[in-house]
């Protein structure tokens, strides 16, 4: 498998993976099992060539002694099953005396009686020697095809021959050979089938992998060139996903950079919201100033210009007061109730006294919250604030707080001018008002706190029909109250 | 061997002391030896029951490995009738125990001959080629298996003894030709009839096998009677043989058997046999 080149597909590899593997474990599996198999049967075969050699010697000593070789003939091939149309492994048998002659073989042709065995070539002159010389039954392994039973032939305890029977191993063989085809041929037939399995899976897996890869490429950008990565489907995944996260990579920097020039130009428009809200004001009171110096002791100058002063003095600290709101250091000391709204309702309804608005409230929310009371009434007055600046003509304000889910609404209407889509993109930002007077910070520390209540805020308006500004922050119910 | 013959003398002498009738109720025992084919047991079972019916008594074939156990049997009194060799016969006639019943005629006359015989393959065309080859004689006392090559041989100027490297006694005509049929014998002497009988019912056998020679005819193996038996029953037992062939079942039988009739022959038939007997041993042997 390692010289498989890299860039060789799953849809290849794996098949040939679970082919090679089925196909190892079936031949070793079946190769164990032959060779025991085939162990077994040798035994068998040595013990069955052992008990023809001992019952022929059982049977053998009263022909001997008697010089009857026909019925020793006859019993050797009653015990061998003979060789003529027999199909067993019997391939030789006979009956030797004590100086090596033939009393009876079953091959009598071959080894006729009365004389000794052929010796054809040394193995079998050192088998007839081994047998000769035996004076306890034993098997002998033949070179190739064949092993031996060999029995003495004793007689009142004399040696008067000995008995040698030869069982072919060529069946055995045959066998092991038909068991190791057979087991090829499982072999074969698992790794054909463990190639369809990994074709299956190879095809399941390689399929998602690729979509996973292309899904990447796509992700990491159309623009961008996409080399099709080299190498298997794993490597390509691995490929794909290494560019993706360098492209992510990429991508939050810039993000970061992005946030960080933000913030920079938010500051710069803060600072030179500041700058422009404090020298307007600060012009006027210079020119005051100047035209007092310019005439030293013109009381009535000094009552008509101390006044515009200090207005422009009033003015610049409720910029700084606005933008002094710290929302960070704003721990919940003290928890929002019923009571909370009301100190809001008593100094909204003194501020719009005499504009012809008509106030309603709507205040329910339950217990005590664990909100940040002086944050909560912040951010009501200045939406119930904003609201009655939108109306300079009068209308109808109206207060709806509520709890929904965990959260509590914060829901301020108006019936004034309405908001324009352009505008709206805008209102929380700093500074930014549509109306000569407003500081344009307002709206801004609405956002901001409700940001730091983990909250949200939204605008609906309608030119001509009004605005609603809805609040939502999660709250959790204060277990002391 | 002593014992046995001990027994045997003690059942002669308990077969002379118990009257007749009172083992008149046990089948009437006949002796077949290998003179005859033997292995044709569902014909010797019919032949039994037709005897059986014949004489009004049954009758049971009773086999012995060897002649001279058959004659022992004979002479004890074990049997009543045997069918026995030409050979034993002329050795024991004189004995005065058993008598001539009857003798069958084979192909036309009560005669056969011994066939001297090879292995189909194999080289040999005569009897005094066979030097030290491997020599099947059926029975000791067989005149065709066993006296009749001896005296060939003795004729030929040949010790029948050491002619041959060695020999083997099968006790069965058609032995002696399964034994030259399987190579385990050169070459064997046989009864013709058995040969002929065995080459007609079962020739896959001798189809293994040839003739390379011939005896002179000599008197058919005989069927004996013994002579302390029944009177009454050796003449009815005798009729029967006589007279198969005028009934169908007898003559199917004598067919089967391969054989024309029993007649009565002259106990002279024999005397080929015995003349025989006597050369053999009279004869100088060569080699000594």
């Amino acid at each position: 498998m390692t010289a498989m080149p890299n860039g060789t597909s799953l849809s290849i590899k794996l098949p040939l993976l679970v082919s090679v593997i089925s196909f190892s474990v079936a031949v070793t599996t079946g190769a164990v099992l032959v060779n025991r198999e085939s162990r077994d049967q040798r035994v068998e075969l040595e013990q069955k060539a052992l008990l023809l050699g001992r019952s022929m010697a059982l049977l053998a000593p009263e022909p001997i002694l008697r010089h009857d070789s026909w019925s020793l003939y006859k019993s050797l091939k009653q015990i061998t099953g003979g060789l003529e149309g027999s199909s067993g492994p019997v391939v030789a048998a006979m009956v030797l005396d004590e100086e090596g002659k033939v009393l009876a073989d079953i091959d009598p042709a071959r080894h006729p009686l009365g004389l000794p065995p052929p010796a054809d070539g040394p193995n079998e002159s050192k088998l007839l020697d081994i047998a000769m010389a035996s004076r306890d039954p034993l098997v002998l392994a033949g070179q190739f095809d064949f092993l031996e039973g060999v029995a003495p032939v004793i007689a009142n305890g004399k040696h008067i021959g000995v008995v040698r029977i030869r069982l072919s191993t060529a069946d055995l063989q045959a066998r092991t050979w038909e068991g190791a085809r057979t087991t090829l041929g499982y072999a074969l037939g698992l790794a054909l089938a463990g190639s369809l399995v990994g074709s299956w899976l190879a095809l399941r897996v390689s399929r998602r992998l690729r979509s996973l890869a292309r899904q990447m490429a796509a992700f990491v950008g159309k623009d961008r060139a996409w080399i099709e990565p080299s190498g298997d489907e794993v490597r390509q995944l691995d490929e794909s996903f290494r560019r993706m996260t360098q492209e992510l990579d990429e991508k939050r920097r810039a993000a970061e950079e992005l946030a960080r020039s933000e913030k920079l130009i938010s500051l710069g428009h803060i600072a030179a919201g500041v700058a422009h809200e404090v020298n307007n004001p600060l012009g006027g009171m210079l020119n005051c100033i100047s035209t007092l110096k310019a005439r030293p002791g013109d009381q009535a100058l000094v009552d008509r210009y101390i006044p515009v002063i200090e207005k422009g003095l009033n003015r610049i600290r409720a910029i700084v007061q606005d933008l002094l709101v710290d929302v960070r250091s704003q721990e919940i000391c003290a928890c929002c109730d019923m009571s909370c709204m009301g100190e809001v309702r008593d100094l909204v309804a003194m501020e719009i006294q005499g504009r012809g608005i008509d106030f309603h409230w709507s205040v329910d929310i339950g217990g005590t919250l664990r909100l940040h009371r002086p944050c909560v009434q912040q951010v009501v007055l200045n939406l119930l604030r904003n609201a009655a600046e939108a109306m300079p003509e009068g209308g109808i304000l109206a207060l709806d707080t509520h709890r929904r889910a965990g959260s509590l609404v914060i829901e301020v209407k108006d019936t004034g001018g309405g908001i324009s889509q352009d505008a709206r993109n805008h209102i929380f930002e700093p500074f930014f008002t549509t109306r000569p007077s407003g500081t344009g910070l307002g709206l801004w520390i609405v956002y901001r706190l409700v940001q730091s209540m983990n909250g949200t805020v939204e605008v609906e308006s309608e030119v001509g029909r009004g605005s609603t500004f809805r609040v939502v922050v999660p709250v959790q119910e204060d277990a002391h109250a | 061997m002593l014992t046995l013959s001990r027994r045997s003398l003690l059942s002669l002498a308990l077969a002379g002391a118990i009257p007749s009738f009172a083992r008149g109720a046990s089948p009437i025992r006949f002796g077949l030896t290998g003179a005859v084919v033997r292995e044709n047991l569902q014909l010797y079972d019919r032949l039994a029951e037709y005897l059986g019916r014949r004489v009004g008594r049954a009758v049971q074939f009773v086999q012995r490995r060897s002649y001279r156990e058959t004659m022992e049997m004979l002479q004890t009194g074990d049997m009543e009738f045997a069918w026995i060799c030409s050979y034993a016969y002329v050795r024991q006639r004189a004995a005065d125990y058993i008598g001539l019943m009857a003798t069958a005629e084979f192909r036309g006359a009560p005669l056969y001959r011994s066939y001297t015989i090879v292995h189909r393959a194999s080289p040999f065309q005569h009897l005094g080629e066979l030097g030290g080859c491997v020599f099947a004689y059926t029975d000791p006392e067989s005149n065709s298996g066993y006296l009749v090559p001896r005296a060939m041989l003795l004729a030929m100027k040949h010790n029948p003894d050491r002619f041959f490297r060695q020999t083997l006694f099968t006790y069965s005509h058609s032995e002696t030709i399964q034994a030259v049929a399987e190579r385990v014998a050169d070459a064997g002497a046989v009864d013709s009839y058995v040969w002929e009988y065995l080459n007609r019912f079962r020739p896959e056998m001798t189809a293994r096998t040839k003739i390379v020679a011939h005896s002179d005819d000599f008197g058919f193996p005989p069927l004996v009677y013994r002579r302390a038996g029944d009177l009454d029953l050796r003449r009815r037992m005798t009729q029967t043989f006589l007279t198969m062939q005028h009934d169908d079942e007898g003559r199917l039988l004598l067919r089967e058997l391969m054989l024309d009739r029993f007649i009565d022959a002259p106990d002279s038939l024999y005397d080929d046999v015995q003349r025989l007997a006597v050369a053999a041993q009279a004869v100088p042997l060569a080699g000594q």
